[in-house]
């Protein structure tokens, strides 16, 4: 048998083939399964590392070679065993062929000694750990199980190995088991014309999504633009409540006047202006306390705030412009900024 | 001619007497301050109130601190203009006598006339001292008697409106203030009026009170000065001339009442004579403050003494007056921006 390493194929596959094999296992009637599965499994195998193949019954060390059969006409040594075996036939990849050997010798229970080690038996044999059963009359059994992990590539006789058990009654001999192992399915299964290689499966027959895809593409596009058009409306609509705030439109007033100097009226009325909307009313020198309670975040600047209002009163209404004025657009600024920061 | 010194001089007379009132008058800070302005503005008042809150004590107090002569009349249904003018008696002899009334015994001496309860008096007495504030004359006995330095108060009963004739609103337009003289709020003041002797004896509190801070035959020409000294900018020209127009149309100003409808509001704004009153007190408080120009702030302190009771509303507002007026001015303060 010929076993190509190609180890490097894909983990997917060999997840895919592995769940397979675990359906098979379930004694359902042979599937098809692709070449490439099966390759893949047959990788696996080969690829591994040397497998130590647990030898005959007398507990001599396993021999290190991968290919080493189990010798299937060995005898076992100990008493025969009252062995239930499994099915001889009729076996694929993955299968578990299950032995219960009764745990009696001569009619007299006897305990388990040692158990069969669990591992690597020859190419094809994986031996699961033993187990311990009972049964209605009290019986105890030795459950030993092997699992088919190899597929063959035709029809192929195999062997459960023989084995000797040691129990506290002396060594319990299980004998030889051939079975029969079946390939998953033949390479070339006629041979002529387009039936010679493993075809690939039949692809579904597409059904027509045009339509569908054009529902997606008009809905979606709504959708979006619905989406859009509502963060621009709310975009707009913040960009224009900051445009409007009392003095980021101080501001605006106060860059349009620039080139009037820093003192033109309209100026100190823009920021008055600012004031009284902020505040949510005419305020005055007198009235201030009323801007504080309504934008305590304003506090900060009140000796600014208290200068500003005793020199526009200066201005406005006593004798003229005061000496040195409070800078109005680095004054706004702030204030701005403030809001700014307030609003945020 | 009156100097600026001379004007320092009486701006201090000014806040002593303000300072003596408060000694036999506690809690009523506002009416005392206001009472000083109108008296340096030759306006009337006319005092509103609680019954029992101290308005003849503040009166005789301020009589006192003035100087000058002091009168007091109680108004009556009975009491006819005569009453007020002469007063005739047989006397010891058995000859009729005839004597001056209450308004003409003091002469020119005659400083301040308290005239209680107003309303119980009927429409012809009141329009005889009607007269006398305006003009401060009463024609008598065939000859003109003036009163040149008088300040009329007089009180208007809020709680009884049996037997009483209200003021018409001509008559109301002729104070410069109406007061509102309520119970004081705080705590310690009224703990003190109830239980200090002192303010139990009227007579010994009025003693209190220095007599005769002022020359107050001087009055009205210091009046007359103090309104020249202070200026009034453009911008605060403006800012009464909004104000006007908010009393007539305050929907414009975006002035709101709850409950009011705005437009309807309203039969007639305030009066030119009741704007000049307005600006002759806006000027005396900005003098008692030491300024020679106005600034808002001088006029938003009277403005609710000055204009609530000038404008005048709808008869189907006219009964909440006392509760919407209030409301009225404080928006108009609030709405009308200034400088503008």
């Amino acid at each position: 048998m010929t076993l190509p390493n190609r180890a490097s194929r894909p983990l997917p596959l060999l997840v895919c083939a592995l769940m397979f094999a675990t359906l098979a296992t379930a004694q359902t009637p042979p599937a098809p399964v692709t070449a490439a599965a099966t390759d893949t499994i047959s990788d696996t195998i080969s690829g591994t590392a040397p497998v130590a193949v647990e030898a005959a019954a007398d507990g001599t060390p396993p021999a290190a070679a991968p290919d080493l059969e189990p010798t299937p006409a060995a005898a076992p040594q100990g008493r025969q065993a009252q062995v239930d075996q499994p099915r001889a036939y009729g076996h694929t990849l993955g299968d578990l062929l299950t032995q219960r050997v009764l745990l009696e010798i001569n009619g007299q229970p006897v305990d388990l000694g040692k158990p069969p080690a669990p591992g690597r038996v020859g190419v094809w044999l994986e031996r699961r750990p033993t187990r311990i059963e009972s049964d209605g009359e009290g019986r105890r059994w030795l459950v030993i199980e092997h699992q088919l992990i190899n597929a063959p590539q035709a029809l192929t006789a195999l062997t459960l190995p023989a084995l000797d058990i040691a129990t506290s009654g002396g060594l319990l001999g299980v004998p030889a088991w051939p079975f029969s192992a079946a390939p998953l399915t033949p390479r070339n299964a006629f041979a002529q014309g387009a039936l010679e290689a493993l075809q690939p499966d039949r692809a579904a027959p597409a059904v027509d999504t045009a339509s569908i895809r054009r529902q997606i593409a008009l809905w979606g596009a709504l959708c979006i633009a619905t989406l859009l058009g509502w963060a621009g409306w709310l975009g707009w609509r913040s960009w224009r409540a900051g445009r409007n705030q009392p003095f980021a439109r101080a501001l605006r007033e106060l860059n349009a006047l620039r080139g009037r100097g820093n003192d033109a009226p309209d100026a100190w009325q823009a920021l008055h202006r600012a004031f009284d909307r902020t505040a949510g009313r005419s305020v005055q020198p007198a009235s201030l306390s009323h801007l504080f309670e309504r934008a305590p975040h304003y506090a900060p600047l009140r000796a600014d705030i208290e200068r500003f209002y005793a020199q526009s009163a200066t201005i406005f209404f006593g004798e003229g412009k005061p000496a040195d004025t409070l800078p109005l657009h680095s004054f706004a600024r702030r204030l701005r900024s403030i809001e700014k920061r307030h609003e945020a | 001619m009156i100097r600026e010194e001379h004007l320092q001089d009486w701006r201090d007379a000014a806040l002593s007497v303000e300072t003596e009132v408060r000694k036999a008058v506690i809690g009523q800070d506002t009416v005392v301050r206001l009472i000083n302005v109108a008296l340096f503005a030759r306006g009337h008042v006319l005092l509103e109130g609680d019954v029992g809150v101290g308005k003849t004590t503040v009166l005789r107090a301020f009589a006192r601190a003035i100087g000058g002569d002091f009168e007091r009349v109680e108004g009556t249904v009975d009491l006819m203009p005569n009453d007020l003018v002469y007063h005739t008696y047989v006397d010891a002899d058995g000859k009729p006598r005839i004597e001056p009334g209450p308004l003409l015994r003091h002469g020119e001496r005659l400083t301040t006339f308290f005239f209680n309860e107003i309303n119980r008096a009927r429409p012809q007495v009141q329009s005889l001292l009607l007269r006398a504030m305006a003009e401060r004359t009463v024609s008598a006995f065939n000859r003109e008697y003036s009163f040149p330095h008088m300040t009329v108060f007089a009180d208007r009963n809020k709680v009884e409106k049996e037997e009483t004739f209200e003021l018409a609103s001509a008559a109301r337009d002729r104070f410069m203030f109406e007061l509102r003289m309520e119970t004081p709020r705080d705590p310690a003041v009224r703990r003190a009026l109830v239980f200090e002797t002192g303010f139990h004896d009227v007579d010994a509190l009025i003693d209190r009170v220095a007599p005769g801070i002022l020359d107050w035959q001087s009055l009205n020409s210091m009046a007359a000065a103090i309104q020249q000294s202070v200026s009034a900018s453009e911008a605060l020209e403006r800012y009464v001339m909004d104000l006007w127009d908010a009393s007539q149309n305050p929907a414009a100003f975006d002035v709101r009442i709850d409950g009011v409808d705005m437009k309807k509001l309203i039969l007639a704004g305030a009066s030119p004579r009741g704007m000049s009153a307005l600006l002759r007190a806006a000027r005396v408080v900005a003098w008692m403050d030491g300024r020679t120009h106005l600034v808002p702030d001088d006029v938003q302190a009277i403005l609710p003494s000055t204009l609530g009771h000038r404008v005048f509303f709808t008869p189907v507002y006219e009964m909440r007056r006392a509760q919407i007026a209030d409301a009225l001015v404080a928006q108009i303060i609030e709405k009308v921006a200034t400088p503008r």
